[in-house]
């Protein structure tokens, strides 16, 4: 029982760390605040409808091509143009991408909620030191980790990762030292792109459903995550997400039945709390990119 | 946390109450100087939502109410008088549903039809209400657009409501000889906590037992791994599980369920209907029955099939493609309820058709008679469920199931006995 729910904790808590770096990573390299990020893990659960009939992995690949393909247009049609402007306009642009991005969605491919079957090998349980655990939940748990720890070795141990640490710290500073934007920028959308489609093959597998608008519950989390662990850092970002998923968990295990109805009100009241101590975030260094 | 697409229910009356105010005066000043009154024809509003996130419960069901009208007035309309129907799109907005109705009372309608949930419906309602003009919800399952005192007493809905939901479950349940419930609520909507409450209390009433209930916050992202876990859990297990919840959010609950090894039967109330269900449970779930309204295009072996086949049939001619869920019936069979009653009403000014509607009015429909409307209980009355079973990949036909009554729970609920 208690290892059961271990696993469950900390596969949420992985997903939703997942899904905080993404956040984070935009707003460090660039001071942008995606809030179409949500239609990025839309595109990517979007593949794994159209793929469905095709082996996972396959459908998982599409769903990485899928995300990134719309990383990359929104950066160059919405974003590129703006790359001077100030944090805000950035802001309000995204919401324009995400709003675009999720009416087209309704008007062409998804008018209603489709559902997409549960694939076999991920509806198997297996024991585990006498816990009885989903594949589903070992797939959650390792795919997520192992995202995350290629995002910390690419981030810590590559040139593209100084050079994205570098432009997050000071992205002035970092281009007149040789720092290509045209390099730096993209690259880190595409990461974006595949960190969504991760998440997005994730949700779809636990949910079994795919809507226009699935994508704005993980986009809310990662941003609370990552203001949770601090904007300006990504370990923080990350710690921020694990602890909202893992306490997410806690409080559907502990609540009593007539309480669970109200669990983000203490979710949240938990992170409020969080806050007023440490208003920067867990995590977060001195500076913090917030206009 | 925050669901967008929120269907056949109450938000409460709080976005009712602020836009009331301002379309009450609209109404006022818009005055009604067109063709009301005019008995050649009968004139309908429709202020359904073709666009937004309520389109996919309000397209199929007007789409299927418009069939209906085009049929009577092939067959030479009621006594001889035409339905002429005005259209306007709400686009799934409160504000917008409000406005339509008092430009379609000022345009001349008799009758208008509102959007297949409380929230969006109230908005409309009460400006039919203010100007004494009958206003028939298209679906709506909340028995408070039905007591005749929260919007008023000109207000109706053409459903049976997620009492009767709920109710219908428990006997059909209780008839099969299960006798321990466990009762798996989903909180997000006022529309699948009355179904909780209703079948809860019926069950109890029948002389069944809840052995246990628990609760999921519901809406776009559902994980049930906790609850799935701790019903697994009871040292004995339930004979069945009641699932109070909502398409995608029920479909994804009872998935997670069968994934995390509960394998007793699960029941659950109509707004899981739908193809969506199937993909979402997939071919190895089975032993899952809901309450819907029909059994036909995804769903075979209905009692009336060839009744409902003809209905499907006209629909995808007309439409070119078929209904997605049993809610598009609900819209054919208000239109046969409506002209019905307009055929015995004395003349087709409000407080008439309101008087007509409320008489008597059982009406033949694909799936058998249907009781409508009564002085004290403005929503369908009398109606069989239709109780499916989703197993192995498809859908069948597992009976049908009436309740003679309801119980009551103290809500306030004017249909209760």
């Amino acid at each position: 029982m208690i290892l059961e729910f271990l696993i469950n904790a900390v596969g949420l808590g992985a997903l939703y760390a997942l899904l905080t770096i993404g956040v984070a990573l935009l707003f460090g390299v660039l001071g942008l605040m995606n809030f179409a990020y949500g239609e990025l893990i839309l595109a990517g659960a979007f593949a794994m409808y159209l793929f469905r009939d095709q082996p996972w992995p396959f459908a998982l690949l599409m769903a990485i091509v899928f995300a990134v393909v719309v990383a990359l247009v929104s950066e160059r049609l919405a974003f590129h143009p703006l790359r001077n402007a100030d944090p805000v306009t950035l802001m309000i642009a995204s919401f324009a991408v995400s709003l675009a991005l999720q009416s087209l969605a309704r008007m062409t491919v998804l008018p209603r909620t489709r559902g997409v079957p549960p694939e076999r090998f991920l509806s198997h349980r297996v024991s585990i030191l006498g816990a009885d655990v989903s594949v589903l939940d070992l797939v959650t748990l390792v795919l997520c980790g192992l995202m995350l720890l290629v995002v910390a070795w690419l981030m810590g141990r590559t040139s593209l990762g100084i050079q994205l640490r570098a432009a997050a710290e000071d992205f002035r500073m970092a281009s007149s030292l040789g720092v290509k934007a045209n390099l730096v920028i993209p690259a880190a959308f595409v990461i974006v792109g595949v960190l969504s489609a991760i998440g997005g093959a994730v949700l779809v597998a636990r949910q079994g459903s795919v809507g226009a608008d699935m994508g704005l519950q993980p986009m809310l989390i990662g941003v609370v995550g990552a203001v949770l662990g601090g904007m300006s850092s990504l370990k923080g970002a990350a710690l921020g997400g694990f602890l909202l998923g893992a306490a997410t968990a806690l409080l559907e295990s502990l609540l009593p039945t007539d309480l669970i109805a109200f669990r983000d009100a203490f979710l949240f009241s938990a992170l409020i709390a969080v806050l007023v101590v440490r208003p920067q975030g867990l995590l977060s260094g001195a500076k913090v990119r917030v206009s | 946390m925050l669901g967008f697409a929120r269907p056949f229910t109450g938000r409460k009356a709080l976005v009712a109450a602020a836009v009331a105010p301002l379309v009450l005066t609209a109404a006022c000043s818009g005055g009604s100087d067109a063709a009301s009154g005019d008995d050649d024809q009968l004139v309908i509003g429709f202020a359904l939502s073709q666009s937004g996130n309520m389109a996919p419960f309000d397209v199929e069901p007007g789409n299927a109410a418009l069939l209906r009208i085009k049929e009577i007035n092939d067959d030479g309309g009621i006594d001889g008088k035409k339905i002429k129907v005005i259209s306007k799109d709400v686009r799934s907005n409160p504000d917008t549903v409000g406005t339509a109705a008092t430009e379609l009372i000022a345009e001349g309608i008799d009758l208008l039809v509102t959007p297949c949930d409380f929230d969006l419906s109230a908005p409309g309602a009460s400006v039919a209400q203010a100007s004494e003009i009958p206003s028939v919800s298209i679906c709506a399952g909340d028995p408070k657009m039905a007591d005749t005192k929260t919007l008023g007493d000109y207000v109706f809905s053409a459903n049976a409501g997620s009492d009767v939901e709920g109710s219908s479950g428990a006997a059909w349940a209780y008839e099969k000889g299960w006798r321990t419930a466990y009762v798996l609520q989903d909180e997000s909507i006022e529309y699948t906590k009355s179904a909780g409450r209703y079948f809860t209390a019926k069950f109890e009433d029948l002389g069944g037992k809840i052995v246990g209930d628990d609760a999921f916050p519901g809406g776009d992202n559902v994980n049930i791994s906790s609850q799935a876990s701790r019903l697994k859990g009871l040292s004995t297990q339930p004979d069945f599980v009641y699932v109070a919840s909502w398409n995608p959010g029920g479909a994804t609950a009872i998935r997670q369920l069968r994934e995390a090894g509960v394998t007793v039967p699960i029941v659950g109330p109509a707004a899981l209907d739908g193809q969506v269900l199937l993909d979402v449970v997939g071919e190895k779930a089975s032993d899952i029955y809901y309450t819907g309204f029909a059994c036909y295009v995804y769903c075979t072996g209905a009692d009336s099939a060839a009744d409902l086949d003809a209905f499907v049939k006209a629909y995808q001619a007309e439409y070119k493609s078929e209904p997605a869920s049993s809610y598009a019936l609900l819209g054919y069979n208000m239109v046969t309820a409506l002209a019905d009653a307009a055929g015995k009403a004395k003349s087709f000014s409000g407080g008439d058709l309101k008087a007509a509607l409320e008489g008597d009015g059982s009406v033949k429909t694909p799936i058998g008679d249907v009781a409508y409307f009564s002085k004290t209980c403005h929503k369908i009355i009398d109606t069989p469920m239709t109780v499916v079973e989703v197993a192995d990949g498809a859908m069948t036909f597992a009976g049908q199931q009436r309740v003679d009554s309801i119980p009551d729970v103290g809500d306030g609920n004017s249909c209760a006995s």
